[in-house]
């Protein structure tokens, strides 16, 4: 773990890289792991304000995984019986208006199964899917994040993504 | 086992270009293509955006405002009770000292010179501390223990009648008909109504509906300094309402219960004492709730 140069986090500005440099992935792995019914975004929020309460009392090394878990715990306490609601944006992200309207419907078709079969997934293998597909993440830096190795993350990565094969495959063949 | 190394890889974007060609001869390759790219959809940086830091900063800033408020307000408070102290302290050298306890609550007091005294629940003391040394004299209601130290005359007011002591150990408990006054150590001196009796060490007077009687003790301290209850042939009611007092309890029981119990419960255990009381007597009991408990006849 790299050394930090300060004692603590309490300064502002200090506090506030921090914040642009974790609160949106954080957000994104609370989002992936549970859903958006349970406002992820605001969780991390109140993770960062706990943090900022206690930044005397903890090292600038060790702010990430205060976050994280603060976020997590805070997560774990709200969730125990909601259900996962992930959502796709409306937004299309190609422009689908020269297709058949046979395709049109089999998209839509197509992707209110992926919302079912995703939230039905694993919520480790959820979050280890989409931090590596959709943020981008490195296997290392995921295995890093949920604290397993790199091998368990690929492997459910690679689960994940034959849930989801199996649960769209049917409906290609048509 | 081919693919699955294909498609690991391909998950991990680290395909070569023979593999590439090898993974998009595969016959899900295009469904894994478009679960990729339809999962982006799903991306937290739109469903799960934070606000900016500006937001956050805002609720920073307010919580720090509250706490500043929070040191001026304790402070302001302190400020005004150190002078209030302090004046209270100039102006007011009549210094009545006056202690209450609650049910199953019992306080031990320190007077000024030293002796101590016990108070059992439910009781009121009340003392001047001004003039201490000359004039030891305070006001009971209730049940208290004193351990004395020498000096001159010790005087415990209760509404029947007064104790004086010169450096001694005593019970005393005036509670609503009753008066009883045991002498543990010295010697104490009882005036009620007209009357004045001597005690000595190791007897008590129970004064009950006029009449005084006089026995020697049995026990070597009163008993709630021990924690616990005595009773010796005393109706079951009695002893039940102890108990309820004790505990802070409701106790339902038989009506026609009409037997006399002999013996002690503790007062640190509901389930210990109502052991010591139901079994003696052949009676069961069930706690219902935290603070109802029925007896019954086996």
């Amino acid at each position: 773990m790299p050394k930090s140069l300060h004692q603590d986090i309490c300064d502002k500005i200090r506090f506030s890289k921090l914040y642009e440099k974790y609160a949106q992935s954080l957000s994104n792995i609370l989002f992936y792991k549970y859903g958006e019914l349970l406002n992820p975004s605001d969780k991390v929020q109140e993770a960062f304000i706990k943090l900022w309460e206690n930044c005397a009392k903890i090292k600038p090394e060790a702010a990430k995984s205060y976050l994280y878990t603060t976020a997590n715990n805070m997560m774990l306490n709200a969730v125990k019986h909601q259900k996962v609601v992930l959502k796709y944006q409306q937004v299309k992200p190609k422009d689908y208006t020269n297709e058949s309207p046979e395709f049109v419907l089999r998209k839509k078709e197509f992707l209110k199964r992926f919302e079912r079969a995703l939230s039905q997934l694993k919520e480790e293998e959820r979050a280890a899917f989409l931090l590596s597909k959709v943020d981008g993440k490195t296997h290392k830096e995921i295995a890093e994040i949920l604290g397993i190795t790199k091998k368990v993350a690929e492997h459910r990565i690679y689960a994940a993504l034959n849930k989801l094969k199996n649960e769209l495959e049917e409906l290609n063949r048509k | 086992m081919e693919k699955e190394y294909l498609v690991k890889k391909w998950l991990n974007n680290d395909l070569t270009d023979a593999e590439s060609k090898a993974f998009n001869a595969l016959e899900d390759a295009e469904l894994y293509q478009e679960i990729i790219e339809e999962s982006q959809r799903f991306n937290g940086n739109i469903n799960a955006e934070v606000a900016s830091f500006k937001t956050l900063d805002e609720k920073l800033v307010s919580k720090e405002n509250t706490s500043i408020h929070w040191l001026k307000l304790v402070s302001g408070l302190a400020a005004v009770l150190v002078i209030g102290f302090t004046l209270f302290k100039l102006t007011n050298k009549d210094q009545i000292n006056s202690f209450t306890t609650t049910l199953a609550q019992n306080e031990t007091i320190t007077l000024p010179d030293n002796s101590i005294v016990n108070l059992n629940e439910l009781s009121e003391l009340e003392f001047d501390s001004s003039n201490w040394d000359d004039n030891r004299l305070l006001d009971l209601k209730g049940e208290a223990f004193f351990d004395v130290e020498k000096g001159k005359r010790f005087d415990v007011t209760t509404d029947f009648g007064k104790v004086s002591v010169l450096g001694t150990e005593f019970n005393v408990l005036s509670r609503d008909s009753i008066f009883k006054v045991s002498c543990y150590e010295g010697l104490v001196q009882v005036a009620y109504n007209d009357n004045e009796v001597k005690l000595p060490a190791g007897t008590e007077l129970v004064l009950s509906s006029g009449k005084a009687l006089k026995s020697n003790i049995v026990v070597a301290e009163p008993y709630w300094l021990k924690e616990m209850s005595v009773f010796e042939n005393t109706p079951f009611a009695t002893v039940i309402k102890e108990l309820e007092k004790q505990y802070n309890i409701k106790v339902t029981y038989p009506s026609d219960l009409k037997m006399n119990f002999t013996g002690a419960f503790v007062h640190n255990n509901l389930e210990n004492a109502l052991i010591s009381i139901s079994k003696p007597l052949k009676l069961t009991y069930a706690i219902q709730s935290t603070n109802e408990v029925i007896i019954r006849n086996e």
